[in-house]
């Protein structure tokens, strides 16, 4: 089950948030939530799913262990950091990555019994122990609110990667009124957009751009920009999707994805994209470079290279990632202060240039494919510039493409924005035609979401 | 004591030394501000209701309108094993998507919604497949056997049976030809294959086969038969271009009419 089945938005969603209500107090709706998760995690799966549930029991046992060898100055705590270490990194692999045992049948999985969001989880349970390990976050005594936070299934799917301690005070105390379904709403329904409307169209110029039998030089530099924008707004999407679920049960989850941005350079452009699990990851490595420059660079490479692997554990992931945290190390330490001082054009120049040969990597699985497309960025080996395939996909959907960078583009965005609070606050009349808008604009994309949902499972 | 007691007409304030103070800008300040949230909790508010109306519309409509049952009947009975070992919630799931009311209405809808996506859009015909200049999904960069993307085994397979069908013209393309051969009950079994090849996120392949018939040694069941198949194959051939359900009915009414036709024969 994904945010974007109609069965789920249509019929879960509802059902779960009315069954909430019937009871004020934190634990009901708490139970209520683990049901939700249950339900969302094994829908259509063996119930033996939620068997990896069954972690939260070592995690809870491994926070306890580590919170009480910390207090005693033991190396014991770091012990138990690395068995969870490895515990987690067990399942990420086994479930998330469960292509790596093809041919080990003791570990090989049918895409039936692999779980959902193993990924998330693995991080999740391992931010818990690391965050007690270093005293961000006591060790929770009551194992429901550990099972609340370590199966929600709000940011099952594609984050945020939510820290206990930023969890805790929500877990144990909300309230969830009329305010704040609202903004969850609001917030699903441009999260939906995004992953129903807005990224498949970037996938369809992506295919029509990369193909190896009409290689054109505009088609090589869409196809890629639009391998970019469909895992943005994929992502994007289905995180936004995770905090409107999540305000509507209370929870108040930080932001994922920003608008990519040249101004951090290319290290910003990075953490920009989920920037809860950057954020982790940095925390984690920086921890250990602890002020040498050489090591903290060596670090910065690591870091880089594993969030890579965490997303595709394959070769060309690790590739990119070891590129990229090189490209980053030396921002860092090097260059990244001088090229600071150089215009924001030719800031966003380098970054784009940058990203797109690097990050471009991630679409091939071999260098034979990855040099042909080099090569076509500038014009070697293509038939002509621009195909009638790639010119009918980007003209067909040109106004969503445009709704699409609009979203993106914050000099445009603001002063939209900008331009409709000003006029909402001349008078009462003017600011209730703004909220209609907004109010019909958000009923048409949802009723447009339905129906391009609906469609397709309509043959 | 009670010569103390003076009554202080307001009226006389000024009169008697006493101002009248002002309106505080401040109090007037909160008070706008007080407006605004009100204004802003009302709006909400009829935004909350509108959105929720049309989710609740949405699910009954899907719920209410179906055409077959769902739950709970004997091709779907719910028992402990099949919930745990996962068959009933995928058997609600596939009918749910499988069920979906006006399915037509639906689809019409979405093309003509998707006309304001961008320039160009067409709706080609009744049967509802919309063209985007015969764009046809195409491979990566990388070699064949190295293909990564799911779509791509589809669109592979999409591009070798077009690729076939342009350089030998007189022969059909792999499936019809072996639908051909078989029998009206293996031209449905070719036909259903033909669908699971067929990805939601792609469009229909756009393909156009020829049907030529061999000649066989039995002359009057196998002409008659032969004949049959042909135009029938040739109204398959045709529809198959547009949506795989329409193929799928297509075959069906070939098998039943070439089943009649070789009762009558008998």
């Amino acid at each position: 089950m994904s945010y974007s089945d109609l069965l789920f938005f249509l019929g879960l969603l509802p059902l779960s948030t009315l069954f909430s209500f019937f009871d004020r107090s934190t634990e009901y709706k708490n139970f209520i939530l683990i049901i939700t998760s249950a339900i969302f995690f094994s829908w259509a799966k063996p119930a033996a799913v939620c068997l990896l549930f069954a972690t939260v029991i070592a995690e809870y046992f491994i926070g306890l262990g580590i919170s009480k060898n910390r207090e005693a100055g033991s190396p014991l705590a770091k012990v138990l950091l690395a068995a969870d270490l490895i515990m987690n990194a067990a399942v990420f692999f086994v479930c998330a990555h469960n292509y790596l045992f093809n041919e080990i049948d003791a570990l090989s999985l049918s895409q039936a019994v692999i779980p959902v969001g193993a990924a998330y989880y693995s991080v999740r349970g391992f931010s818990y122990c690391y965050d007690v390990y270093t005293g961000k976050c006591r060790a929770e005594k009551n194992i429901f609110c550990l099972l609340t936070y370590m199966v929600s299934y709000h940011f099952m799917i594609a984050g945020p990667v939510v820290r206990y301690g930023d969890m805790e005070p929500y877990i144990r105390k909300r309230t969830v009124g009329g305010r704040e379904i609202n903004e969850g709403l609001n917030r699903f329904i441009t999260g939906l957009a995004k992953a129903v409307l807005l990224a498949p169209v970037f996938e369809r110029i992506k295919l029509a751009g990369l193909n190896s039998d009409e290689i054109t030089l505009f088609g090589s530099w869409f196809g890629m920009i639009a391998f970019f924008g469909e895992a943005y707004f994929m992502l994007a999407g289905m995180s936004d999707m995770a905090r409107g679920l999540g305000k509507m049960n209370g929870f108040d989850y930080p932001e994922n994805y920003r608008a990519p941005s040249s101004k951090g350079l290319m290290t910003g452009l990075l953490e920009s994209f989920n920037t809860t699990l950057v954020k982790f990851y940095k925390e984690v490595f920086d921890g250990l470079g602890r002020g040498k420059k050489a090591l903290s660079a060596v670090c910065t490479v690591l870091c880089f290279a594993a969030l890579m692997i965490w997303y595709g554990a394959k070769v060309n992931f690790l590739l990119v990632g070891i590129a990229v945290g090189i490209i980053a190390a030396l921002e860092k330490y090097v260059y990244g202060s001088k090229l600071e001082k150089f215009p924001a054009a030719v800031k966003f120049i380098y970054v784009f240039i940058v990203s797109t040969a690097v990050l471009g990597g991630l679409y091939f699985s071999s260098l034979y494919g990855y040099r042909k497309w080099l090569l076509a960025l500038i014009g070697v080996g293509t038939d002509y510039q621009l195909s009638v395939a790639v010119k009918n996909a980007v003209l067909n959907n040109i106004v969503l493409i445009i709704i699409a960078f609009i979203s993106i583009c914050p000099f445009i965005r603001k002063p939209l924005t900008a331009a409709a609070e000003s006029y909402g606050e001349r008078s009462a009349r003017a600011y209730g035609q703004v909220r209609i808008c907004k109010t019909v604009l958000l009923a048409a994309i949802l009723l447009l979401c339905v129906i391009t949902q609906a469609a397709k499972l309509a043959v | 004591m009670e010569s103390n007691i003076r009554n202080i007409a307001l009226d006389a304030g000024e009169e008697n030394g006493y101002a009248v103070p002002e309106e505080c800008a401040e109090s007037e300040k909160a008070i706008g501000e007080l407006n605004k949230e009100n204004l802003k909790a009302q709006y909400d508010f009829i935004n909350l209701i509108t959105l929720v109306f049309i989710f609740l519309c949405a699910a009954a409509v899907f719920i209410i309108f179906t055409s077959s049952k769902r739950y709970g009947d004997e091709g779907n009975k719910f028992s402990l094993e099949r919930l745990v070992s996962g068959e009933y919630t995928a058997e609600i799931q596939s009918r749910y998507e499988s069920s979906l009311p006006f399915p037509k209405q639906i689809r019409w809808l979405e093309e003509r919604v998707s006309l304001i996506y961008g320039i160009g859009n067409t709706i080609s015909d009744s049967e509802g497949v919309k063209e985007q200049g015969g764009e046809e999904m195409p491979n990566s960069f990388d070699e064949p056997e190295q293909n990564r993307h799911e779509e791509k085994s589809v669109t592979t397979t999409t591009a070798e049976e077009k690729k076939t069908q342009t350089k030998k013209p007189e022969e059909t393309a792999p499936v019809y030809k072996t639908t051909y051969k078989r029998t009206t009950e293996e031209t449905t079994t070719t036909t259903e294959e033909t669908t699971t090849v067929t990805t939601t996120n792609n469009d229909a392949p756009q393909v156009n086969t020829t049907v030529t018939v061999p000649p066989t040694t039995e002359k009057k069941t196998s002409a008659a038969t032969t004949t049959t198949t042909t135009k029938k194959q040739t109204t398959t051939s045709a529809t198959t271009t547009t949506t795989s359900a329409s193929t799928t009915s297509a075959s069906e009414q070939v098998s039943d009419e070439s089943s009649e036709n070789e009762a009558m024969e008998e």
